[in-house]
């Protein structure tokens, strides 16, 4: 019966381990002196617990022993020495219950001449069809091109043989007489062979001495093309048959010669790479990686479904064949001192020996044949560095028996001594005494420990057998290192052929942002940057470093690895069975991805749908999202999501990506669940809504569009089409913008009470008819179960503007850099640098500013005016408690100092939490900010405790340069949602509105730096030379802002009417300030820190009585 | 059909059943088969489009016999060579393999196994089990139970946060006992308990989630409610333990390659509401685990030095001379105890055997330590609690991982 392979995957031996033993040299089971198949069977543990994953077992077969065994007398038999058939097949059976395969040889190109066939041939008469399975001639003269390969004991290729009267072909020894392959007969013989072991279960077979199979006259008779079609049957044969196995060819020749034994992935699977051993040995030799590298550049590709089959040592000498007779000489001088070391042209030595039996080169060189593209072949006792005996002939110096034991024959046989096969290894050093399996397995340290290991980390690596192979060239030449890659396997594999340490600069621009880990110990390397890779390396040190990709590409959960929901309707999507999957890991997943999402430095344990409703006229909802996270309050957020089929979806995962939060599946086909300001039937029913004071039920509240009284002004006709486009400038909110008239302002974070900005919106333009503000046209507003509402959305009209003073002013100062880069610094600059801005405002602006700011001095007083204004408009009189001005008692101001100071502790807090995520260059900068902690939150206090004599009042809340639109030659104030992450109740609080001047202060001084930041990006060093310039921009136009805001404002009833009161307010919003852009930095752009952390350390320091360093408002305190 | 492991007769029945899209095993059911039918139909009618289905129930003894009706095709038949699923692991293991047999054999596209005692199993449990992945394109359903804090404390204290560490899912209980499965995960499994052979045929349970990851396979929670759990027999716990952790350490060893890939931990989407977990037993005898804790740092320190490092062996007797009170075994201990006995294992440094039964008193000990802490602990703080742990043991893998690379015993 046939038998299957024991491998599952037919690329099997790609990933393999082979083991080459003889089955006479392993373990006597009977105590006849030889190995046996008994003997092997019981060592299989050993092999499996070694790792090795496929068994080479070189002739076992029934036969002479002239050649070890190559010479056959029957093919399919086992010799009676070494066990029955049923000892094999037990053998087998045994190996593949520990996943191991087994090849065996299937030496076709010759038989012994004991061989029946021979016998048969040689007596039948000349011409008849048993003669003919052999290479007769009358003249020893024909094929005079064919080389003698053995050349120490052959003069001829041909011998006479006196029965048969003729002259029969050998290419090895006379008394193997090659088969003649020109006789179909052969073949289908052969054929019958090799069916009968893979018949049995056997896995590979390893295909001897294949390119002298056929013979034509005027070639050298090897690498034939009817040798390759030969080969080409026999794989046929094997494809059409046997799944699961592997032909190995055994072909010393050239890598180009052997590259045809491939075929087109028809001939043989697997095939020696000769050339490359006695390299490996001449560059650790020489110290010099060309002899490897050489090599494997004259080797050419090979098929995906074939491998190399790369070896350090077998049973045959260290053959020299492929090398120049220069590089045989150095071999022959390096390796072997003593002329018994040679037979042939090679070298009849094992490992260990040749290198001197140094552990760290056989280290070395086995890293070498584990990491190198193809499957290694380690020979039996290698594993434990067992010597050899040169003086026993042939190459019977490296067959001797494997060492299991320092007990009598080393383990190998409870025979008389003398009985063995061949004398095991006695001497000092090399003697099975001294090296044995037994002592190894007891010795952490020991070699076969180390092999052992190695294997096994191997065998995790598919990259290894499979991988590409990509040399580097540090200047080093004494280094070889080459990277290894396989799907998302890539290894840089790095070895010291010195015996000295070495140094060097690898090139792995490439690989930036790769982070190395030695997978030995699996230890954490540098990351890899666009400059040169610097290692060390002991000597014959090697390294083998997996490259880990940065970390936020590590696998993640997204609607790209996630099933599809169903979603034949919007009940199935946020109702149905797929609600689960959004709550527990889309959403979640989702969140802390965009950019509105306040809660980032907070873990979400689970995200709830609150409530939804459909949208009418569209394919969208809008839904209410609860995130609750490991500790603290939960948020909810508002999401409109929108499905879409079809081709569109192509676009929105080309662009959109970041807002596609599942694929769907319903009887449209597949498609995505998104973000439905993406989606523009959406857009436009959000404004019918307002516009037709629409009402939608919800599950558990309900939806209200409510129009302010100029939103018929503001749209213009009512059939005007204003198509819907999404603004760009998306931050904790989302707007829409509809033709040239409208926004729409998505709230995302949801609030229970009235929304500042829609309320301040509608104050200002409807009560107080303030020119300043885009004038408010209506929201959408959700009505909780119990009566309570938030702000889903507010429409404002649109106004048209030159750009956000932000992006102006940052402009205007990558100019004035520019500018300044190339001028000395002013002589008045540090006059100008000792007076506080409160003085400054004071005073006319510096001979310097008025030649170096310029125009942003004008802006800046036009900016002040316009704030004040503002100011003016919320301190009217009002008989809504929400809006009219309060006076700002002293008791007001101890509780404002003790919740900012509280504030402040808290930043702090979070800043000593965040160091370990911070830049490298920003961690000193943290820790002397976080030194400074208890100064700081010093400073929040009032020296006169008295009554300020001024008011509390509505104000902006969070005033800066990217909330101002430039129009023309002034300005119009937007978002006056306060800072998002506050509380509703506390960005509608009252308060003295130079909290709003402080802000605009702060934003000054951070355009300054974030443009410095970015203008030096390139040449650092730039840095300190411009920060002055930095310093009198920021300090010139804070204090024609100032002068200008108080000019406007001047006697109103808001501002303290002492100076001091004023400065000291003043400064404890400014603070305060600075400590939430820290936070907020933290949360959202870790690498924008350094500009809060600058200005903390801008503050005064107590050292030795003396303060340190100026900040705006300090000098006169 | 492939039916190998079952009788002849049930295999002619079952090839009068057409169309089957749903398989469902129920094990140890013997003498509640008609109970179970009928919840089975009651699950049925909780689908929008109720499958055509078979439930298979272990029948113990009893001739095979078939109810064909539609929707639901009922097949009472012995499920495994052992005369009760229920009566022996082996059993218990191969009526898993049969069932997934039986599930290739009909072209089941989905398949679930209820393995807990039926007295709380409720139609809902094969409802949640079996939609993602009949309607959902889920491969591999694991279930969530609900459970107060003293239950299923191997799961809480090693397979659960071992698996998420090691295969980067955040599942409660990744060895089921009861799962829902696609047809495509079947696959794998037959596939490998085909190759497997000798000792390494087991517990398939143990593979599942491994298997799932390595096919890149689909995979989600079910919320099923609270389950039953078997009394623990506290004088079998050692057999107990090497009987789970045994296949697991095997699993640990034949997915290395697989694992050693997985970095960091995801959260798979769960289906169903979840339950309030069940009333609490009597408070744990604290001082009963923390002797036998003694007892086992007395009598097995030679076993413990051969496989764990120098500063774990010192950890474990600073915590052996702690007055009871005061017993608290650091999680970055524990989870080194878990890794250096996995290793141990693949390396064979001693018996397997002898070595997972040397496991139970630091087991003991950690639930001991665990009792303590979290003696009047609420649900939130006990999740907290076992998250930490969790982490611990993701910190901790790159500890396994050099270990396992280079099992020197010369270590910290």
């Amino acid at each position: 019966m046939k038998k299957a392979g024991s491998a599952s995957d037919p690329l099997w031996f790609k990933d393999a381990i082979i083991y080459e033993l003889h089955v006479r040299a392993f373990f006597d089971s009977n105590g006849d002196g030889v190995g046996d198949l008994p003997g092997l069977t019981q060592k299989l543990d050993y092999l499996q617990d070694l790792g090795v994953t496929c068994l080479w077992l070189l002739p076992f077969f029934p036969s002479p022993l002239r050649d070890d065994g190559y010479d056959i007398s029957d093919y399919t038999g086992v010799h009676p020495m070494y066990g029955t058939m049923d000892d094999f097949r037990t053998f087998l059976d045994g190996a593949h219950e520990r996943g191991l395969q087994v090849m065996i040889e299937l030496v076709m190109n010759h038989t012994s001449d004991q061989h029946p066939w021979f016998q048969s041939a040689r007596q039948a008469p000349a011409d008849s069809p048993e003669r003919d399975f052999y290479i007769w001639s009358n003249s020893d003269q024909k094929f005079p091109d064919a080389r003698i390969i053995f050349t120490d004991t052959e003069k001829s290729n041909w011998t006479w043989d006196p029965v048969a009267q003729a002259y029969y072909w050998h290419r090895f020894f006379s008394h193997q007489p090659d088969l003649n392959y020109d006789n179909p007969r052969v073949v289908e013989e052969m054929l019958k062979i090799m069916n009968f072991w893979l018949e049995l279960g056997v896995d590979a077979l390893r295909l001897d001495a294949i390119p002298y199979l056929v013979e034509r006259e005027g070639t050298v008779c090897e690498n034939l093309p009817e040798t390759h079609a030969l080969i080409k049957r026999l794989r046929h044969e094997i494809d059409e048959g046997f799944g699961g196995r592997m032909i190995l060819a055994e072909a010393n020749q050239w890598p180009a010669d052997v590259r045809p034994y491939f075929g087109d992935g028809d001939e043989c699977h697997m095939a020696f790479h000769f050339p490359l051993m006695p390299r490996i040995y001449m560059a650790l030799r020489q110290e010099d990686r060309l002899a490897i590298t050489d090599i494997m550049a004259q080797t050419p590709p090979i098929p995906d479904t074939c491998q190399w089959g790369l070896f350090l040592r077998n049973h045959d000498e260290l053959t020299l064949e492929m090398v120049t007779s220069d590089e045989r000489d150095y071999m022959y001088l390096a390796y072997s001192a003593d002329s018994r070391m040679r037979v042939n042209l090679g070298i009849r030595r094992r490992l260990a020996p040749l290198v001197d039996n140094n552990r760290r080169r056989i280290e070395l060189l086995n890293a070498l044949l584990f990491s190198f593209p193809g499957t290694p072949i380690l020979y039996y006792g290698d594993e434990v560095g067992m010597g050899d005996n040169i003086y026993l002939g042939d190459r019977n110096g490296v067959r001797t028996p494997m060492q299991w034991s320092a007990d009598r024959n080393a383990g190998f046989s409870r025979a008389n001594p003398a009985k063995l096969y061949s004398p095991v290894i006695m001497d000092p050093v090399w003697g099975y005494e001294a090296i044995n399996v037994e002592a190894q397995q007891s010795d952490p340290s020991s070699l076969l420990n180390w092999m052992r290991n190695m294997i096994a980390l191997r065998k995790l690596f598919q990259v290894f057998g499979r991988g590409s192979l990509e040399f580097l060239e540090p200047a080093n030449r004494k280094v070889l290192a080459y990277l290894r890659r396989y799907g998302d396997e890539q290894v840089l594999c790095v070895a010291n052929l010195s015996r000295f340490a070495q140094p060097v600069d690898l090139d792995l621009a490439e690989l930036e942002g790769t982070t190395p880990v030695e997978m030995l110990g699996y230890v954490q390397f540098p990351p890899i940057e666009r400059q040169p890779y610097r290692l060390t390396l002991g000597p014959y040190g090697f390294l083998w470093l997996e490259l880990h990709p940065k970390p936020e590409s590590a696998e993640e959960v997204s609607e790209a690895t996630l099933p599809p929901l169903p979603a034949d309707n919007w009940e199935a999507v946020l109702d149905g069975y797929g609600r689960s999957q959004l709550e527990t890991v889309l959403l979640p997943e989702y969140l802390p991805k965009q950019r509105w999402f306040g809660g980032k430095a907070r873990r979400i344990r689970a995200a709830r749908i609150v409530d939804w409703c459909e949208l009418p006229q569209s394919a969208a909802v809008l839904a209410l999202v609860e995130a609750s996270y490991l500790s603290g309050d939960p948020d909810t957020y508002l999401l409109p999501l929108a499905m879409t089929f079809g081709q569109d979806t192509d676009r929105l995962r080309q662009h959109h990506s970041n807002s596609i939060l599942s694929s769907v599946i319903s009887q449209q086909g597949r498609g995505l669940l998104h973000d439905a300001a993406l989606d523009d039937s959406a857009c436009t029913a959000l404004l019918a809504l307002i516009e037709n004071a629409a009402y939608l039920s919800g599950r558990s509240g309900a939806v209200r569009g409510v129009p302010g009284t100029r939103l018929s002004a503001l749209r213009g006709a009512p059939d005007t089409v204003l198509p819907p486009a999404r603004s760009s400038a998306e931050q904790s909110n989302t707007s829409i913008i509809y033709g040239d008239r409208l926004i729409l302002k998505l709230i995302r974070r949801q609030q229970q009470g009235p929304n500042p900005e829609s309320e301040l919106g509608k104050y200002l333009t409807e009560t107080a008819g303030f020119d300043g503000v885009p004038p408010f046209a209506g929201t959408i507003e959700y009505e909780w179960r119990g009566g309570a509402s938030s702000t889903l959305a507010v429409l404002q009209g649109l106004v048209a503007n030159e750009g956000d003073a932000w992006t102006l002013t940052t402009e205007e100062l990558e100019r004035y850099y520019e500018n300044c880069a190339r001028v000395p610094l002013p002589e008045d600059l540090e006059s100008n640098a000792a007076a506080d801005l409160l003085t400054l405002s004071g005073q006319p602006p510096s001979q310097s500013a008025l030649d170096y700011v310029g125009i942003a001095l004008d802006s800046m007083a036009r900016l002040g005016k316009r704030t004040a204004a503002l100011h003016l408009a919320l301190a009217a009189p009002s008989d809504d408690p929400a809006f009219s001005p309060e006076p700002l008692a002293s008791g007001d101001l101890l509780g404002l100092l003790g919740d900012l100071r509280e504030d402040a502790a808290g930043v702090f807090d979070v800043l000593r939490d965040s160091v370990a995520r911070l830049p490298d260059e920003m961690l000193d900068l943290a820790g002397l900010a976080l030194g400074r902690r208890r100064q700081i939150l010093d400073n929040f206090r009032f020296t006169s405790g008295r009554d300020p004599q001024a008011q509390r009042t509505r104000i902006h809340g969070d005033y800066h340069l990217g909330q101002v639109l430039q129009v023309r030659t002034d300005y119009v104030i937007v978002d006056f949602e306060g800072e998002p992450a506050r509380g509703l109740e506390e960005r509608r609080a009252k308060h003295s509105p130079l909290k709003d001047v402080a802000g605009m202060l702060r934003s000054l001084s951070y355009a300054a730096y974030a443009s410095l930041i970015s203008y030096t990006a390139r040449r650092p060093e730039d840095f300190e030379k411009l920060e002055p310039w930095a310093r009198l921009w920021e300090r010139s136009v804070s204090a024609e802002f100032l002068r200008a805001y108080r000019d406007t404002a001047s006697g109103a009833g808001f501002l303290p009417s002492a100076e001091t009161d004023l400065r000291e307010l003043l400064y404890v919003y400014w603070l305060d300030k600075l400590l939430y852009e820290l936070s907020y930095e933290l949360n959202n752009r870790p690498e924008w820190v350094r500009i809060p952390l600058m200005g903390i350390l801008s503050l005064p320091v107590q050292v030795g009585g003396r303060e340190w360093t100026s900040t705006p408002f300090r000098n006169q305190r | 059909m492939d039916f190998d492991a079952i009788p002849q007769p049930a295999v002619e029945h079952l090839a009068q059943v057409q169309g089957a899209e749903l398989l469902i095993g129920v094990l140890g059911a013997n003498g509640t088969s008609s109970a179970v039918a009928s919840m089975v139909r009651q699950a049925l009618e909780g689908f929008p489009h109720p499958p055509r289905a078979v439930l298979v129930v272990d029948k113990g003894a009893a001739e095979p016999r078939l109810e064909n009706e539609q929707p639901l095709a009922v097949l009472f038949c012995r499920l495994s060579d052992a005369t009760s699923s229920a009566a022996s692991p082996q059993g218990f293991f191969s009526a898993y393999h049969t069932i997934f047999g039986i599930g290739r054999g009909i072209g089941a596209r989905a398949c679930t196994v209820i393995a807990s005692q039926l007295q709380t199993v409720t139609p809902l449990w094969i409802t949640q089990l079996v939609r993602p992945a009949l309607d959902m394109e889920f491969d591999l359903v694991t279930p969530r139970y609900a459970r107060h804090k003293w239950e299923g404390l191997i799961n809480r204290s090693v397979l659960s946060p071992l698996s998420r560490a090691l295969y980067g899912k955040r599942i409660q209980n990744p060895m089921g006992p009861d799962l829902g499965l696609s047809a495509r995960m079947m696959q794998p499994l037959i596939e490998d308990q085909a190759k497997a052979r000798g000792a390494s045929r087991g517990n398939p349970l143990a593979s599942v989630l491994a298997t799932a990851v390595r096919c890149n396979f689909q995979i989600c929670e079910a919320q099923v409610g609270a389950r039953l759990q078997p009394p623990l027999d506290w004088m079998n716990l050692s057999s107990l333990l090497a009987q789970i952790l045994g296949p697991v350490f095997l699993d640990v060893e034949q997915n290395a390659a697989v694992w050693q890939r997985v970095r960091g931990s995801h959260a798979v989407p769960g289906f169903g509401p979840a339950e309030t977990a069940p009333e609490e037993g009597g408070p744990v005898d604290a001082g009963r685990l923390i002797e036998s804790f003694h007892l086992g740092a007395k009598n097995l320190q030679d076993v413990w030095s051969l496989v764990l490092p120098p500063t774990v062996l010192l950890e474990i007797r600073k915590l052996s001379r702690l007055p009871l009170e005061q017993f608290r075994m650091l999680d970055e201990v524990w989870v080194s105890i878990v890794y250096d006995f996995a290793l141990a294992h693949r390396v064979r440094t001693i018996n397997r055997d002898h070595l997972l039964r040397s496991f139970t008193p630091l087991y003991l000990g950690w639930i001991a330590s665990y009792a303590q802490e979290m003696g009047s602990a609420g649900p939130f703080e006990v999740e907290a609690r076992l998250e930490r742990l969790a982490q611990a043991y993701e910190a901790g893998k790159p500890y396994l991982v050099s270990r396992w690379r280079w099992p020197d015993r010369f270590n910290p």
